[in-house]
């Protein structure tokens, strides 16, 4: 599949893949063309013509919208997090003193158990699992005393980014903001105003559940070939 | 319904040429698109012929029958020959139009 056909929805996809793929091994794309592609696969989300097929419809253990509501949620409280523990004021000790990181473990359980209530589906991908248990593994670990909990910070974290890259490959472009703020939230610091790097990944997390919410069908990868 | 096509925008052009491509017989995406090319002198890129593709089909001025390996062909609808005779009425008066403002003929 040429990589530009991936940025189109699921539903265009199982309509037109094979047409299109056809058309472009017949007519290599120039970068015209590719720039063409691009913006038809922004029109068929904005526009979409194409309708899901039924058995697209949620079969996983959560509802869509129920995993919305918890991306959502936890976006917020990743953004909360951040600004408190960013503007707290420095302690004695020159750190910054709040419940800021509180906050945002809150965020990181909760948009944990939404991914894994998501990917629990007959049709998720086994790596889409794998990356929403490692989630969850990783968001446990955060409720470890310090300095355990550092681990599953950045455990969550990489399993974040490969979460947004697997959504973003079936062409959920929200899941490229996942992944980016995911990476930017790397350098959190609870000690200065780098526990900003936080709201990037809350903003990310509230577009992939604006998303979710929005379409309301499942945003499970398809396990390859399909 | 004869939904006219300028409803659908910056599709609107691109779907007129894709009728008057069909309006020859059932024809595949590659096709048209070498077909418009020949007729316009300019392709139509593969994002915009899907697009306009999608919006006919739903529309029920197209069709698409079925697929020969990959390639799917469509063809004109009895809604979509109606639509398009409405579209092509309106360009001699708008070409005669055009050209006695510039001076000249229809020759």
């Amino acid at each position: 599949m040429n990589g530009l056909l991936r940025l189109y929805p699921a539903a265009w996809r199982d309509r037109y893949l094979d047409e299109v793929s056809d058309l472009l091994a017949e007519r290599p794309p120039s970068l015209r063309d590719r720039f063409d592609l691009v913006a038809g696969a922004a029109d068929a989300w904005i526009h979409p013509q194409v309708a899901a097929k039924p058995s697209e419809e949620d079969e996983s253990i959560m509802r869509p919208v129920g995993a919305a509501a918890l991306f959502v949620i936890g976006g917020v409280l990743w953004i909360a997090g951040g600004v408190v523990q960013a503007t707290a004021p420095y302690g004695v000790e020159g750190y910054k003193e709040s419940n800021g990181v509180m906050i945002v473990i809150a965020g990181v359980l909760l948009t944990a158990v939404g991914a894994v209530g998501r990917a629990w589906s007959a049709h998720a991908s086994p790596a889409f699992r794998r990356c929403a248990k490692a989630m969850l593994g990783f968001a446990l670990v955060m409720l470890a005393p310090w300095p355990i909990l550092i681990i599953g910070f950045y455990g969550y974290v990489v399993a974040v980014v490969g979460f947004g890259l697997l959504l973003a490959g079936s062409g959920r472009l929200a899941g490229l903001l996942l992944a980016i703020g995911a990476l930017v939230a790397t350098s959190f610091n609870t000690e200065n105003t780098m526990a900003f790097a936080a709201v990037p990944l809350g903003l990310a997390w509230i577009a992939v559940g604006a998303v979710g919410a929005v379409r309301r069908r499942s945003m499970n990868p398809a396990p390859a070939g399909t | 319904m004869n939904e006219p096509l300028s409803q659908l925008g910056r599709f609107a052009e691109p779907s007129l040429y894709i009728l008057v491509s069909l309006s020859g017989g059932p024809r595949h995406g590659y096709a048209i698109m070498t077909d418009v090319e020949e007729m316009t002198g300019s392709p139509l890129g593969p994002g915009t012929l899907y697009g306009a593709l999608a919006r006919l089909e739903r529309r029920g001025l197209i069709e698409a029958l079925e697929p020969e390996d990959r390639r799917r062909p469509y063809r004109l609808t009895a809604l979509g020959a109606t639509t398009l005779r409405a579209q092509l009425a309106h360009l001699p008066g708008f070409l005669r139009t055009g050209l006695e403002r510039l001076g000249g003929d229809l020759g």
